[in-house]
């Protein structure tokens, strides 16, 4: 052997060696599993609630910054115990806002809603395009679908589409960090598809992440141009992105909502852009690790943005539009944790040309309950493109009594 | 916790993304533009004023234009740019150092990408090939493959020394964005190899 090629092997071990001790000096997490309410079993559930029904406590519309008329793509987040702003705030709503989607003057507008006046603050910009393109050196021309995520240490994080070359169908995820309470700074672009086929490749996101057990998350994303695919980013309990996976193989499925039915066994709904027109579903079993295709639900769906939630009352709730009908129905379904078997009612009727539509459900704790009673579950939506509209659901439960396993 | 886990992405450090930005993009184009120009007029000057200009403040947008449309150049793009640079100072001719089997694998890992990027599997094979990237694994067969191509095949020193270079920074610097592929290939690069391949295949068919 020669001595250029011996010495070219030894230092290809050396690179392969100091990535070693790179990875090792790096914070690595085991795989952590997922938060689930009140889980003693692995599927089963004891001293949940039987909660038959979910009342409306409140509704209406969240204030829209003045003179904006087009509103869209809303994301919950609740304010964590750790967040500055906790003792006075229950929940903040983030979506964007401009005079028409893709406008660009769209920015990312946010309220929160008040413990004590019981109502939304009035609504402030968090993000525009020129900041977050100039935080990342890239011209930005166009951002939307922000999604917002509390960490480990109460830091809200947030994720919004940006939009290349190319429009929605050249996006990119940008990830942004709270450096004061509901102040935002760009952290980077994720890194999400090969920069080979990086002309017009899409990637975006729609729907709150799934929290895991150690404060970390998985944020579910997916692909899009003219094929569809949902993948899912593991999050440690700072927000740094871990893994990539793709959660199907299927090509016409998109914007997934992730749901827990155990600490290791989840569900990803997504919405159908094919003509079957019924929610898609995948599963894994190992907490992320593989994914596999459950064909779909027995909900119909027309093409549009679905919110999933795992209820700590142990039931699972979907909110989603009808195939027929279209956006302009609202529905709410919920079904056990397992076997899924849904119950629907209407929550939006109106008729045709009205939109009810990308849906985000969460829970947040209602002050005004109980000690132990099941936490409210608020619902945000886009309000006909004009504003955000939102539901605070109230759960009406029997006492507790131990719930049969499936 | 702290461990040896060799399957977690490590980022590159999200401050120094924006200068990387706009560095890279001002050698590669200073290069391009070297490339161009000098076989005309063996001058430097028009290169060292798109990089200036493409570095400064108010001028920057040039950058920002091309990390819009493509992100980042990958590291193999500014190593090529780098020895252009060293190139022309020091006055040699440039020189194709590829080896043919090498670019043969980065022109089937470019398509692999692709259909990878596109989900165009078929159902029972699910590789998730970009996400290996991320992983000590992807960096590890990459390894394999230089260190095949130094037993097996004729390898310039040229092309070693910038193998070990770019995946040196790469496990440095986690450059460009924490994924080994984006380290090696891009869409320039891409298209580099395909025309090397080509010409390669040209000159044989010619020989034959």
């Amino acid at each position: 052997m020669k001595t250029p090629t011996r010495l070219g092997l030894i230092l290809l071990v050396a690179v392969a060696l100091c990535d070693a001790g790179l990875r090792w000096s790096s914070t690595a997490q085991p795989m952590p599993q997922a938060a689930v309410p009140n889980v003693t079993t692995d599927e089963g559930q004891e001293d949940a609630p039987i909660c038959t029904d979910y009342r409306v406590v409140r509704e209406g519309l969240i204030p829209m910054p003045e003179g904006v008329p087009a509103a869209h793509a809303s994301s919950l987040v609740a304010f964590p115990s750790a967040h500055p702003l906790h003792a006075q705030k229950a929940l903040a709503a983030f979506w964007f806002a401009g005079t028409r989607e893709s406008g660009a003057d769209v920015q990312i507008a946010s309220a929160t809603f008040d413990r004590q006046t019981q109502a939304w603050d009035a609504p402030q910009w968090v993000v525009n395009r020129h900041t977050v393109g100039h935080d990342l050196g890239i011209q930005i021309r166009r951002i939307g679908n922000p999604v917002a995520w509390a960490d480990a240490s109460g830091r809200l994080h947030l994720f919004v589409v940006a939009t290349g070359l190319g429009g929605w169908a050249a996006s990119r995820v940008v990830h942004l960090t709270e450096q004061a309470p509901m102040q935002f700074k760009v952290v980077r672009t994720l890194p999400l598809t090969a920069l080979v086929p990086a002309f017009n490749t899409s990637t975006l996101v729609r729907t709150v992440p799934l929290p895991l057990s150690d404060g970390s998350a998985v944020l579910p994303l997916y692909f899009e141009i003219g094929i569809k695919y949902g993948v899912a980013v593991r999050l440690n309990a700072q927000g740094e992105m871990q893994r990539i996976t793709r959660i199907t193989q299927r090509r016409e499925v998109l914007q997934p909502t992730l749901v827990a039915h155990s600490s290791t066994h989840w569900s990803a709904f997504m919405r159908d852009y094919s003509p079957i027109e019924m929610v898609a579903h995948s599963e894994t079993f190992d907490a992320g690790q593989h994914w596999q295709d459950a064909g779909n639900l027995s909900l119909s769906n027309p093409g549009a943005s679905i919110a999933a939630l795992r209820l700590s009352t142990g039931d699972v709730m979907l909110a989603h539009n009808p195939a027929g009908r279209g956006r302009e129905v609202l529905l709410l379904s919920t079904s056990p944790n397992q076997p899924l078997t849904w119950t629907t009612r209407t929550l939006m009727d109106g008729v045709k040309a009205d939109e009810y539509s990308y849906p985000t459900l969460i829970e947040v704790p209602s002050t005004a309950q109980a000690h132990n009673a099941p936490p409210d579950v608020w619902l945000s939506y886009t309000h006909m493109r004009r504003a955000i509209a939102f539901k605070q659901l109230r759960p009406q439960c029997a006492a507790n009594v131990p719930r049969s396993k499936p | 916790m702290n461990g040896l886990n060799f399957n977690h992405a490590v980022l590159p450090y999200a401050a120094v993304l924006p200068l990387w930005v706009k560095l890279s993009w001002a050698l590669v184009m200073s290069a391009v533009v070297l490339r161009l120009t000098y076989g005309f007029k063996p001058t430097v000057w028009p290169a060292a004023v798109v990089a200036v200009v493409m570095l400064l403040p108010r001028t920057d947008v040039l950058s920002g234009y091309l990390a819009l449309a493509f992100q980042t150049p990958s590291l193999v793009l500014v190593a090529w740019a780098l020895w252009c640079w060293a190139d022309v100072l020091q006055m040699r001719e440039p020189v194709a150092t590829t080896p043919t089997p090498v670019a043969v694998v980065g022109v089937l890992l470019g398509w692999t990408l692709v259909l990878d990027t596109l989900n165009y599997w078929p159902s029972w094979f699910n590789p998730q090939l970009y996400a290996l990237g991320f992983e000590s694994a992807g960096l590890w067969l990459v390894l394999a493959c230089v260190a095949a191509a130094l037993l097996w095949t004729y390898v310039p020193k040229r092309w070693l020394l910038s193998a070990l270079a770019v995946l040196a920074a790469y496990v440095w610097l986690r450059l460009p964005t924490g994924n080994v592929w984006d380290a090696l290939l891009d869409p320039f690069v891409w298209l580099a190899l395909h025309v090397q391949l080509w010409r390669a295949w040209r000159a044989t068919s010619a020989s034959a």
